[in-house]
This record gives C-alpha cells, structure tokens and sequence, in this order.
C-alpha cells in the first residue's frame, strides 16, 4: 500500500470514528442533557468538517487552480474557502428539508436522484468558469490588473465548487430530521461548513505561497499558466460531466 | 522549472476524484474456511454505520417491525446489492497473480444495534500462499474499513493465523 492509500485510510477510519460518535451523541440526547451533548455534537462536526474536507474532493483542487494562477492576498483565499463552504451549507440545507418533507416516503432514490441533477449542474458551472478563466486571460493578456475579472471569477469558482451539496452534511442534517432534532441539524451543518471553509483556505494559502515563488518568473507570461488554469478547470468540468451522466 | 512542479502537482491533485469522499463507512468482518491449505469459502459480514443505515432503513423496512423480511431481503438485494457488481462487491481478490471478479451467493440483510447489516459468502477456491484481498471503494464514497482483530481464520494452524491475516489482508 503506498503512502497516499494509507493517508486515505487513516481518514476515513478517523472520520467513521467521528460519524459514529456524532450519531450515538445526537440519539442520547435528552431533556437532561441537551445543552452540553448538543455543544459537543457542534464541536465534533466541526471536526468533522476539517477532516472530511481534507480528503478529495469539495472544489479543493479547484481553489489551487484558481490562487496558483492569480495573483491574490491570504484574504481573498479565506473569503473564497467559506464562500465555497456556506454555499455548500446551504445548498445541503435547502435540499435535504425541500427533498424530505415534500417526498418523504420516497426519500431515498429522490435523494439520489436529485444529488446527481446538482452534480450535473455544478459541472456545468465549472465548464463555463474553465471557459471564462482562458478567455479572459487571453483577452487581457496585457493588462497587468485584473482585480475586477478576479473577483468576479472568484464568485463564479465559489458557486459552481460549493452548488454541489456534500452528502457528509446532508447525512447528518437527515440524520437530526429523523430524530426530530431539527435545529440541531441545522447548527451541525453550519459548525461542519466552517470547518471545511477552514481546510479548503489552507489549501487556497498553501496554493498562493506557491504562486508568489514563482511570480518573479511569470511575471510577463503569467496569462499561459492562467490559461493553463482555465483548460485544467474546463477539463475537471467536463469530467464530473461524464461521470454524473 | 517551478511553474513545470506546479502544473505536475496540481494534475496529481485533480487526478483524484474530485468531488468523492465517504459518506457512507462499512465495516467488514470476513470469515475464512480453509480446508487442505485452499480457502474454500469467504463469508462477509457488512455493518454499516448508523446514520446510512437509518436512511436506508426507511425504504429497506416497509413494514416498520424493526425486522428485514424475505420480501424485503429480495427487494434490497436487487435495487441495492447486486448494483455493486460494478465495483466487484468492493473488493479486490487477486489469486495467482490474477484478479478474480466474484459472484456472490446466499445474501442476507439484517438489522443489528440499529445498523444494517449484509452478509453474504463467496465461493472460490484459492491457494492461501498467493491470495491477496483487499475491501476497497475506489470513488471513495464509500469508506471501507477492516480490522485485524475482525477476520475470522477456521481450518488454519493457530500459529499460522497471524502470518496468514498480514499476507492475506495486509493487516499488522
């Protein structure tokens, strides 16, 4: 087993370690102890959120593409990280409640059903920012400052990674739903979410200090690694594309 | 030859599915039955974890006894089971240098501490010296888990049991 397959394993076995002790918390809740089991289910899928999105996947690489080839502050790599987060929140909220309470009975395959249109979507998404990253860049290829297209790429690059509703928080949102403990599940969903913002900014910090390396090099051809960028993006679009058939 | 570093790192990192990631854990807990130094059955047990098996349970337990029923066992094997030859059960068996796609019989879900829980037995005949098995989702949706204390070892010397468990299933 090589060293990545054995860091995989090691994830997942520390998030079943998690799942399972937020479970077996969340149905011991009672009367008695609502205030303290309830502050250590947020606290542990805050965790849980920190873990679960340091694994692949949750727009990560997508956020590297995008602060390796624009030039952007610490800052922006936060904002965009719980952008991407609260629009993940949102869109497992708004899904799991709509899904569940209009189609109880037939959850599960609507579930799925309806995951898989979301995926389709946010691929989508992602052709369209790949699109606009490489026609951008070329078409301002001579400008040194390109804040305003940044930012408006940024909100694009959040929407699309974030659209797609992580199954992780609707597992546990559902999870509060069947044991009626609704706002729980909603406060559980918004701890976890700042907890993958937190991870995937890491990565967004970890991709700009990279970045700034190498600007001295790429300073007067920084538009062919940005429209590197832009096809690799387009390319992961088209993927989740095919594989969301 | 920095830029070249960062496009090969960033085409590593895509290169993993992007957006997989557990949501759903299984344990495994496999039952070996040697007989003359071949492994003439494998018996799989499956849990999986409470808050999947909650989910699944609302479609799984139509009548709401808290039981898994004959009708009901159909009904999971053949929307939910049997969709996972796709991805060979999970598993990957390589006997003889060769990876060997399985077919599973005498399939069984059941309700246990509320979780649910599959089991099911895999005949095929391998040598126990060149058999190597593996539970393992490649998309990653699915987190497999297995321990060393969990597999069940009948037929085999006790001293050898140990041995067998680490080169079988690569567990310390």
């Amino acid at each position: 087993m090589n060293l990545y397959d054995q860091f995989l394993k090691e994830l997942i076995q520390y998030q079943f370690q998690i799942n399972s002790y937020i479970s077996s918390t969340i149905r011991g809740i009672n009367d008695e102890n609502l205030f303290t089991s309830s502050a250590l289910v947020l606290a542990i899928a805050f965790l849980y959120g920190l873990v679960h999105a340091a694994g692949p996947g949750h727009g990560k690489a997508l956020v590297a593409f995008y602060f390796s080839t624009n030039k952007n502050s610490y800052k922006q790599a936060f904002s965009l990280g719980y952008l991407i987060s609260i629009i993940h929140a949102i869109s497992a909220l708004s899904l799991t409640f709509g899904i569940y309470f209009i189609l109880e009975s037939m959850f599960r395959q609507n579930f799925n059903h309806y995951s898989k249109i979301a995926m389709q979507i946010s691929a989508g998404l992602i052709v369209l920012v790949g699109l606009y990253i490489i026609i951008s860049s070329y078409i301002s290829r001579a400008e040194k400052e390109k804040k305003i297209q940044n930012n408006k790429s940024k909100y694009s690059l959040a929407i699309s990674a974030g659209i797609v509703p992580c199954p992780g928080v609707m597992t546990i949102v559902l999870f509060c739903i069947l044991l009626k403990q609704y706002t729980l599940g909603i406060l559980s969903a918004i701890t976890m979410s700042i907890g993958m913002g937190l991870t995937i900014s890491v990565v967004g910090i970890l991709s700009i200090l990279l970045n700034k390396k190498t600007n001295s090099v790429l300073n007067s051809k920084a538009y062919i690694l940005e429209i590197v960028g832009g096809v690799l993006i387009l390319g992961l679009g088209i993927l989740l594309f095919i594989i969301n058939k | 030859m920095k830029q070249l570093f960062i496009i090969i790192t960033f085409l590593i990192q895509t290169s993993t599915l992007v957006f997989a990631h557990p949501h759903t854990f299984i344990e495994v807990k496999p039952t070996i039955k040697i007989v003359d130094n071949q492994i003439n059955n494998l018996r799989i047990k499956w849990t999986l974890d409470e808050m999947t098996s909650m989910m699944l349970l609302m479609e799984f337990d139509k009548n709401s006894d808290g039981k898994i029923d004959k009708e009901e066992n159909t009904f999971i094997y053949e929307n939910y089971f049997s969709s996972l030859e796709n991805q060979n059960f999970y598993m990957q068996i390589h006997s003889n240098k060769k990876e060997l796609f399985i077919t599973p019989t005498n399939f069984k879900a059941s309700i246990e501490k509320n979780r649910v829980v599959y089991s099911f037995d895999i005949k095929k005949s391998m040598k126990i010296d060149d058999v190597k098995i593996n539970f393992f989702d490649d998309t990653l949706f699915v987190g497999m888990m297995l321990e060393k204390q969990h597999i069940k070892v009948v037929g085999l010397d006790k001293k050898h049991i140990n041995s067998f468990k680490k080169q079988t299933f690569g567990v310390n």
